[in-house]
């Protein structure tokens, strides 16, 4: 039989081991008559031949080899009525678990679902990455045809793009550089405006259309020796001619897939580079295209994947060899996979971390809650092992409980999680199209974590437990220890993170970044001579200027929060971000110049730099009148600006340089306009004028991008403050437990002490002394570990440059404190309410 | 409290059950008076004991049982050796005679020694 036939078939079992022995034991009775015995003599000795029966019977069910799970069962049960009879005990611990792996949950959702986004494009959170899963659970990639046919048929989406990055090409005989093919309207509809040229556009997709490609901005700069003239060359790519006709914003080195690419072609280009591909309407072979769309307002996530779905449908129709009707497209928020996001951004790591702590701190609760628990139940525990319990079995019993516990916990935890998630979602104020991603494996692997970690912290306190005679202050000491550590670390750490990235976030800008437009004009790369181009930036300028509520008008090299950077690595220096700029530049951004004067038109041989540079380049002289080695020239410095704060989002330590346009990067320039309304309605405008002068240009807000990085950045502060607070709540909490046990664990011999004339101080005394020594261990160590932590990510975290934030600090230890002292005296002060004689009666 | 076990080395009664189940279908009741009847009561094994043993036998699968009509026309449960039961019972029995042997070499050398 096998061990689970014998265990489900139990009472079976049982009834034939009763006959079993009995008709052995009839037997020997049977034989002692015979040998002339009386009746009850008969029994007697076949008793005493037989031995024990209940003992035999205990043996035999363990030759079972079934006998641990029937133990476990029992356990299990016995737990089950143990926990019900504590209800308080069982609710607090359960709650504490719940909090713990709950809250845990919903911030990795959350997290996952909008700070993953860390793409610069426009509306990036109601761009959909749509996949094509057929039922036997595939996920393909889609062929071009496929792509063509969605995008003329769909109703659903306001624009349907696609990308292929499988394959590397050859550069000027320079291998494998990484290559990124983008359907025409890829650029456009992600609001992408090139830093120099043009990017991928539609007219690449007409029939008969040059080969083309733009360059990734590190590429350029790297490889290309930063050079805006490169556009209108001819390169032999996979040794085919190709011409380069832009250079990607320094923000956007990746594909929407994720994939770094160092040149990005028209998809249109592919049967050139790849020979024997077939020509691309007809392509139904290559499934190679990922396709991404976006929304049109209004309609649902599912009616849009509902509509492409039965759009395979019909390509099923018509190509069966390559789709199939079974096929479902999903659509997916965009986002980065974990592992790039903590590569790009260390924060993220810091922020799991700090997750993991809530955790740890839940549990340390848990083991305390145990530990308090244990003594309560010592004589029932003292019992059971008097009778012959052995240590082990009380153990297992404890443990099975633990298990329960963390069950139970885990399953409120998921509960909890779930609607937690709503909240924090609603806190931050996330986009309706964010979908919440939460697969099996996260589930299972939040019931794996609670598991293991109440297992982990159940067992010290269950070793404790059924050890006789021993003060178990040692283990109690050292959990209030860790848990006051760990919130005391994580309400630090998010005091000074939040603090951080607000700061950051609030990094002045000296510049009036709300009211530009920023004008491409592309005269770069055609060969005009200075004056040439001088004609036609003026004749743009006079355009712009007579366009309505158009009040000024500059131009710079490297417009601010634009996609271009020039950076100067110089020794001994922090990097300078050098700009050229017209002499009405600081005037029309409206940035202030506090010593010297601004340039003056026509000027050369000058440059004025910042604050922040006039400091670190001459920290003990007057700057105004030294002479500086910059772009190619020796330099007069004229003039000291405020910093104008642009670079300092993402390179705190930057420092600021400007140069006048001279005459070889004139044909670089970008325009800038000022106008004191809207400027949103004026770029509609804007081609139609530069028309007029017969020039094409690109346009684009400037506050645009500053205001995406805000908006992750106010994301990141939330998130950052919410776990402070859940570590303060569970440390309240846990104290809060902690002293009511003891409160009432200690009823009598407080009323003892009362009856012999203790004062209220004297309890209170009595009631913290255990604790406090511990707690404050703990927050001391915890505030180191903050200032180490601190110190090791300041390096790398972008939002946080300071090396020690005294006000964040005082803030979380003093909220520490604050709440700590709330938690434990509520219950201390109870206790001095104790009717001595009332409580020495009841006992 | 008296020792319930048998008196007898690990593993011995275990033997003594196959050996005595190898003469056919048995009950518990009818291999406790073999036992007995066979070693001519120098054997006195608590008879209760012999159970645990039978049932971890059972569950090895060296015996097999089946509730049959007994001699007295009551239900008892026969024990039978199974082919894994009979190897089980050869390479024990081989095992156990060269264990004796060599007891028996020692005793009798350090007897004409001393």
């Amino acid at each position: 039989m096998s061990w689970w036939r014998r265990l489900v078939k139990r009472g079976e079992m049982e009834r034939h081991l009763d006959a079993e022995l009995q008709f052995h034991f009839d037997g020997l009775v049977a034989n002692n008559l015979r040998a002339g015995m009386s009746e009850p003599e008969a029994r007697r000795s076949a008793r005493l031949e037989f031995g024990e029966v209940e003992q035999v019977k205990e043996e035999c069910r363990d030759a079972r080899g079934t006998r641990w799970i029937e133990d476990l069962w029992q356990d299990l049960r016995y737990g089950a009525r143990l926990l019900g009879r504590a209800p308080g005990f069982t609710l607090g611990a359960v709650a504490v678990l719940a909090l713990g792996v709950g809250v845990n949950l919903a911030e990795f959702q959350v997290f996952d679902a909008t700070i993953f986004h860390n793409l610069d494009i426009r509306d990036e959170d109601s761009v959909l990455h749509l996949t094509r899963n057929s039922r036997s659970g595939q996920s393909l990639a889609f062929p071009h045809g496929a792509v063509e046919f969605y995008q003329t048929q769909s109703r659903s989406f306001a624009w349907l793009i696609s990308e292929d990055s499988t394959f590397d090409v050859v550069v000027e005989g320079d291998a494998a550089v990484r290559s990124t093919l983008v359907s025409p309207n890829y650029f456009a509809s992600l609001g992408i405006v090139p830093a120099w040229g043009r990017l991928v556009d539609a007219q690449d997709a007409q029939p008969g259309a040059e080969p083309v490609a733009a360059l990734g901005y590190d590429y350029w700069r790297d490889h290309w020796g930063a050079d805006p003239d490169v556009i209108g060359r001819i390169v032999r790519i996979n040794n085919q001619p190709v011409q380069i006709v832009g250079v990607l914003p320094y923000n956007f080195p990746r594909s929407l897939l994720g994939r770094r690419s160092e040149v990005w072609f028209p998809i249109s280009i592919r049967p050139l580079l790849m020979a024997g591909t077939p020509t691309l309407q007809q392509d139904f072979t290559r499934p190679s295209e990922a396709l991404f769309g976006k929304l049109k307002p209004a309609v649902s996530q599912a009616a849009g994947a509902e509509e492409l779905t039965s759009l395979t449908r019909e390509l099923a129709r018509q190509q069966p060899r390559y789709f199939r009707d079974d096929e479902q497209l999903e659509g997916q928020p965009v986002q980065q996979s974990i592992v790039q996001v903590v590569r790009s951004r260390p924060a993220v790591a810091v922020f799991f971390v700090m997750i993991l702590l809530v955790l740890l701190s839940a549990c340390a609760n848990l083991g305390n809650m145990l530990l308090a628990r244990g003594l309560v139940r010592r004589r029932e525990i003292d019992i059971r092992m008097a009778i012959g319990a052995s240590r082990a079995r009380v153990l297992r019993q404890l443990m099975t409980e633990n298990f329960l516990l963390a069950l139970l916990g885990a399953a409120a935890g998921l509960g909890f999680g779930a609607a937690a998630v709503r909240l924090l979602l609603n806190a931050i104020g996330a986009p309706y199209t964010v979908r919440l991603t939460i697969g099996w494996p996260i589930l299972i692997a939040a019931l794996m974590l609670t598991m293991v970690s109440a297992i982990a912290f159940g067992l010290p306190s269950a070793l404790q437990t059924v050890r006789i005679n021993q003060p178990n202050v040692h283990l109690r000491q050292s959990l209030v220890g860790v848990q006051a550590a760990v919130s005391c670390l994580l309400l630090i750490a998010s005091g000074i993170l939040a603090r951080g990235a607000i700061s950051s976030a609030s990094v002045p800008l000296a510049l009036d970044y709300r009211d530009m437009l920023v004008i491409y004009p592309q005269l770069y790369g055609r060969n005009l001579t200075v004056p040439v181009v001088q004609d036609k930036l003026d004749a743009l300028s006079a355009r712009f200027s007579a366009l309505p509520s158009v009040t000024g008008v500059t131009a710079a090299v490297v417009p601010p929060l634009g996609g271009r950077l020039i950076i100067d690595s110089l020794p001994g220096l922090p990097p300078v971000y050098r700009n050229a700029v017209a002499s009405s530049y600081f005037k029309v951004m409206g940035l202030p110049v506090v010593r010297g004067r601004a340039f003056l038109p026509g000027e050369e041989g000058v440059v004025i730099v910042s604050e922040s540079a006039a400091r670190a380049v001459w920290p003990d002289q007057d700057p105004l009148g030294q002479q500086w080695q910059l772009a190619r020239a020796q330099r007069t410095v004229v003039g000291i600006v405020k910093n104008s704060g642009a670079n300092l989002l993402t390179d705190a330590d930057s420092i600021e340089a400007y140069v006048p346009i001279e005459g070889p990067d004139l044909d670089r320039s970008a325009l800038i306009l000022h106008t004191p309304s809207d400027p949103a309605p004026l770029v509609r405008m804007i081609p139609g004028s530069a028309a007029a002068v017969n020039e094409t240009v690109s346009v684009t807000l400037m506050r645009t991008s500053r205001e995406n990085f805000l908006e992750a950045q106010r994301r990141l502060v939330m998130l950052i403050s919410s776990i402070g607070t859940v570590a303060t709540t569970l440390a309240a909490a846990g104290m809060f437990a902690l002293v009511a046990f003891t409160v009432a664990q200690r009823k009598r011999e407080l009323g003892i002490r009362m009856a012999l004339g203790a004062g209220p101080r004297h309890i209170l005394h009595v009631l913290l002394r255990q604790n406090a020594k511990p707690a404050v261990a703990g927050a001391v160590a915890g505030l180191v570990l903050a200032v180490i932590l601190s110190r090791l990510v300041r390096s790398q975290i972008v939002l946080y440059k300071e090396a020690m934030d005294v006000v964040g600090v005082a803030a979380g230890l003093a909220g520490f404190a604050l709440v700590l002292a709330l938690a434990t005296l509520s219950p201390a002060l109870r206790a001095l309410r104790i009717d001595p004689s009332r409580t020495l009666r009841d006992e | 409290m008296t020792q319930p076990k048998s008196d007898l080395p690990q593993g011995t009664l275990d033997l003594l059950i196959l050996k005595v189940v190898t003469l056919g279908p048995i009950h518990g009741y009818a291999i406790a008076q073999r036992i007995q009847q066979i070693s001519r009561d120098v054997l006195q094994v608590q008879q209760g004991s012999l159970y645990p043993a039978l049932h971890r036998l059972e569950n090895r699968g060296l015996l097999a049982a089946e509730w049959k009509d007994s001699e007295t026309g009551r239900q008892a449960k026969f024990y039978r050796l199974t082919a894994k039961g009979q190897t089980e019972l050869k390479s024990e029995t081989e095992s156990w005679k060269q264990l004796a042997k060599a007891v028996r070499l020692i005793l009798e050398s350090s007897e004409a020694n001393g």
